[in-house]
């Protein structure tokens, strides 16, 4: 069963676009999309898809920069505080709409990278790299595994 | 929210369901009103003053990101206001093609506002996942809707937020006739789910209240105004978009970083939904004007609740309109038109979702923006906003503390307001003293 990995963030806005590079490495393993966390999009991506799913975005706990969560997102609701959003509904809402919609994939992990800089025009921090890498090799981990 | 016999104080962190970061401060003393404001703190943003030294060519680009919501009417009323300024006569190919643009950013975003927004105040929910939860059906119809207009923003546009294909002049590349009539289908659907909605939304209980607005949109006679027309309202105003300035005017206030626009001499105003509806019925698709009629909607509304209805109208309107350009669309060749450069001053205005948008622009000889203004739907209708809960309060007193901070909300949100274009998150207090 094909893995869809879907990345959210924004490219331009320094840590938050650990999600697309992250999405962006693992193309040749899993199917990919890349997504500004805008929710019908998620849901109908998810909607449209029959195996498993993996969301990665960059979260905001307050933990060490580069810090990876790994959430099972069909068992577990999503602390929204967490994912970033500037507009009414965000990501994770999105999931949770998709929950109340019965629209969930088979199974939904998301994948968390912690970052710190959001500012406009910069790149993902070193922390946030190695983070990164690690949820990569995670990601690849589940697509040999057929998860 | 504690209550006492002195005092009655309302405290919500964030209002949720807008598009930005605002609050609202009420003091009831003996049940009058001493202090209403409904602020927005969110930060300034500049973009005014960052864009001049820019190149003309670059408004498009830049006041797209003012917000990821409405960037096509940022593009348009940027555009309108260049293309004045050039002297530049855009073909109606090109037209239609912008047009067919907008109503797509007219799709998704009043499918969000009704559906996820502001349809579960009406409901008792206190989100769109929880309206979801027990209204499946409902919701999947309005995302499918959302994606429709999404759909037409990414193929039209060239991607679904802050497009990058409009360009002043038209666009840097026409879609291929077939990909946009391939867009027939899916409309065909958005208009059945858009009629639908309208039969919905019209049987929500609406609350009880009429204002007595002066509604202020463009107007053209020709169609429901939207990429462009002459500014009308419903107290006589009449004029060409480049006379704003000599009606309204803005002003600041201490507790909001977006300016107040009034109208000169007179007050208050109204934008949006109710506003083109008022000023441009006639001009309906016929399609939006008959389920407005079988919705029991009059000609002009005054209820600012009914706004769901008639935002519902406007998919309607949207839908068969959108139906209409993908049936006759030819890609325009050129695509755009150009002109040589040429100081001077342009005035542009379009319907944004959420109400009039107005850009004013000088540039110089090189074609270097040297002053730019950006009046947008929200900041326009705050004060109006402030009028309306003032009108309310009064009338729900013996509501709860909960309630009565409900319906606050939603009466905010009969004006989809979007904050983050005005200057993001709503806060509300509302404090009772004897």
């Amino acid at each position: 069963m094909t893995l869809l990995v879907v990345g959210v963030g924004n490219p331009d806005r320094g840590d938050d676009a650990v999600g697309w590079e992250v999405a962006s490495a693992v193309r040749d393993v899993a199917r990919v999309r890349l997504s500004h966390g805008e929710p019908a999009g998620l849901v109908e991506a998810w909607q449209s898809h029959r195996g498993p799913a993996v969301m990665v975005d960059a979260t905001v706990s307050g933990r060490p920069p580069g810090t990876v969560t790994v959430i099972d997102a069909r068992a577990t609701h999503l602390d929204p505080s967490w994912v970033a959003s500037s507009h009414g509904m965000g990501p994770v809402e999105a999931i949770e709409l998709a929950r109340a919609l019965g629209a969930l994939p088979e199974s939904l992990t998301f994948v968390g990278v912690e970052a710190r800089c959001f500012d406009p025009g910069t790149e993902p921090g070193p922390d946030v790299r190695v983070g990164a890498d690690r949820a990569i090799s995670l990601i690849r981990s589940w697509a040999g595994r057929g998860t | 929210m504690p209550r006492t016999d002195t005092a009655r104080t309302f405290h919500v962190a964030e209002l949720t369901r807008v598009e930005g970061e605002g609050s609202l401060d009420v003091v009831l003393e003996r049940g009058e009103i001493t202090q209403l404001r409904f602020g927005i703190f969110e930060a300034p943003r500049f973009y005014e003053a960052f864009l001049r030294g820019r190149d003309h060519r670059e408004v498009t680009d830049i006041t797209a990101r003012i917000c990821g919501i409405c960037p096509v009417a940022y593009q348009t009323s940027s555009a309108n206001a260049m293309e004045q300024i050039l002297g530049l006569s855009v073909p109606d190919a090109i037209l239609d093609l912008r047009r067919l643009l907008y109503l797509g950013e007219w799709l998704e975003s009043h499918a969000l506002h009704v559906y996820l927004l502001h349809a579960p105040d009406f409901l008792g929910y206190r989100s769109g996942i929880e309206l979801a939860r027990d209204h499946q059906e409902v919701v999947a119809r309005g995302l499918r809707l959302k994606k429709i207009g999404n759909a037409i923003m990414t193929l039209v546009g060239g991607r679904e937020i802050h497009p990058i294909n409009p360009r002043v002049g038209g666009f840097w590349k026409a879609p291929a006739e077939a990909a946009v009539r391939a867009l027939g289908d899916d409309l065909d659907w958005a208009l059945d789910a858009a009629l639908e909605t309208v039969r919905w939304v019209a049987q929500l209980p609406i609350p009880a209240l009429e204002v007595d607005y002066e509604f202020v949109a463009l107007h053209d006679p020709d169609e429901y105004a939207v990429i462009d027309g002459r500014i009308r309202s419903t107290g006589g105003i009449d004029i060409a978009v480049d006379e704003w300035g000599e009606v309204f005017e803005e002003s600041h206030v201490e507790w909001s970083n977006a300016l107040h626009a009034k109208i000169k001499g007179r007050g208050t105003y109204h934008v949006g939904p109710l506003a083109r509806y008022a000023i441009g019925f006639e001009q309906l698709h016929p399609l939006a004007r008959k389920a407005a009629e079988e919705a029991g909607l009059g000609p002009v509304e005054h209820n600012p609740f009914k706004s769901i209805v008639v935002r519902a109208v406007e998919l309607v309107h949207a839908a068969a309109t959108s139906l209409d350009i993908v049936g006759r669309y030819r890609p325009p060749r050129p695509s755009h038109v150009e002109a040589p450069v040429r100081a001077g001053i342009g005035h542009g205005a379009s319907e944004a979702p959420r109400g009039l948008l107005y850009h004013r622009y000088e540039i110089d000889g090189e074609g270097l923006i040297t002053d730019a203004r950006i009046v947008p739907p929200t900041a326009q209708n705050q004060p109006q906003i402030e009028a309306d809960l003032r009108g309310l309060i009064p009338t729900i007193l013996e509501l709860s503390d909960e309630e009565i901070q409900w319906r606050l909300e939603q009466a905010i949100r009969n004006y989809d307001p979007c904050i983050s274009c005005a200057t993001h998150f709503l806060r509300v207090n509302l404090e009772r003293r004897s």
